[in-house]
């Protein structure tokens, strides 16, 4: 707790007060207090290593000493709004369910440059323009007509 | 080789015969320009009704807010009626158990329907079991939601040629969540329920009492 204090004071003497509220603010510590997942989270990041970052903003961390079972690696959110667990990609879903012990950016390695697509959270209820529609679907924009025939009007006497 | 050019003309040809009979232009003829302005009907639903225009700014915000505390109330305290049928009751019951606590998000398991308002129809779905789901689900007050869990609820699963087997349980009773798997894992299944939250924290009843 001591050096959490020491670390703010510091961060307060580099960057000034404005920046560091500001620093405060996009780091989740305002959303804390009426989040308690974050709090939660926040609270479980001391002492944690921080294993990596993914492109999401997402933080991963791991400890593994006086820690319950289970509870070893863990993911600070990027979005501190609306999180979700769908907004880890693969390769770090890997890594944080003990799948695997490699992390998500040794495994992005090995993600195919060809037909490898980016991740996309799920955004079920969100709008029907953010979800993912196969080419086939029927609220697809890009639906293709794939009408074969025509079917007869009769001519007007 | 040659016909096949020929075979073309002859087609353009009889489609602008066709043009001038039809009313409208044959689909596949017509060039790429005519084919991209025939797109298909779009199939979105219609946007929701706007706002009456009695109803002032400020009437809207309150009426929403009273929205917003009722969906909290109602998303905070999600009492599943379990429906277990097979192999996915396990699964519900680690998501219910220590690990994956569906406790501390207010889900608490309520062997009545009567004082339940969320049904979890986990596993396969029987013809034999069907009228006993449905009265279930009509025991259950308003509002009352639907999660499907695994295959066999969402459509058959496994079982879905069977001669004894409903194919989906959407079937039988209105679903709002499917969650997927064979059986869904535990986490699978809390996603679900973090979703069916989402869902309820959408719903605008009293807007809609209101404007009625």
């Amino acid at each position: 707790m001591a050096s959490l204090l020491k670390n703010a004071l510091k961060a307060i003497r580099e960057k000034g007060i404005v920046n560091a509220l500001r620093t405060l603010r996009e780091e989740g510590y305002t959303k804390c207090l009426l989040d308690g997942n974050i709090l939660q989270t926040k609270i479980h990041n001391i002492g944690g290593t921080l294993v990596g970052v993914d492109k999401f903003g997402n933080k991963y961390y791991q400890r593994y000493e006086g820690i319950p079972h289970g509870r070893h690696r863990w993911v600070e959110y990027g979005d501190k709004g609306r999180y979700n667990a769908s907004q880890i990609p693969a390769e770090w879903h890997g890594w944080l369910h003990h799948i695997t012990d490699h992390t998500g950016d040794e495994l992005l390695m090995l993600k195919p440059k060809r037909y490898g697509i980016d991740h996309k959270q799920n955004y079920s209820g969100e709008g029907e323009e953010l979800i993912y529609h196969s080419k086939g679907h029927a609220l697809n924009p890009g639906q293709r007509d794939w009408t074969r025939y025509q079917s007869w009007q009769p001519t007007k006497k | 080789m040659a016909l096949l050019p020929r075979a073309a003309r002859l087609a353009l040809v009889s489609s602008q015969r066709a043009a001038s009979i039809h009313t409208t232009l044959p689909a596949l003829s017509s060039s790429a320009s005519a084919s991209s302005s025939t797109s298909p009907a779009p199939y979105a639903r219609p946007s929701p009704p706007a706002a009456p225009p009695s109803m002032s700014k400020t009437a809207e915000f309150v009426i929403s807010k009273v929205d917003d505390v009722m969906n909290y109330v109602r998303r905070g305290s999600i009492w599943p009626m379990t429906f277990g049928l097979a192999c996915c009751a396990v699964e519900m019951m680690h998501t219910g158990a220590a690990r994956y606590d569906f406790d501390r998000f207010g889900i608490i398991f309520r062997p009545s329907p009567r004082q339940s308002d969320c049904m979890i129809v986990a596993g396969t779905l029987t013809n034999k079991m069907a009228p006993a789901l449905r009265k279930v689900y009509d025991q259950m007050p308003e509002p009352r939601w639907v999660v499907s869990m695994g295959s066999c609820a969402n459509g058959g699963g496994y079982y879905h040629y069977s001669y004894s087997v409903v194919r989906g349980c959407d079937r039988i009773v209105p679903v709002d969540i499917y969650v997927p798997g064979c059986p869904p894992t535990a986490e699978a299944l809390l996603y679900g329920m973090l979703q069916l939250q989402k869902k309820i924290s959408r719903r605008k009843d009293f807007y809609h009492w209101w404007t009625k």
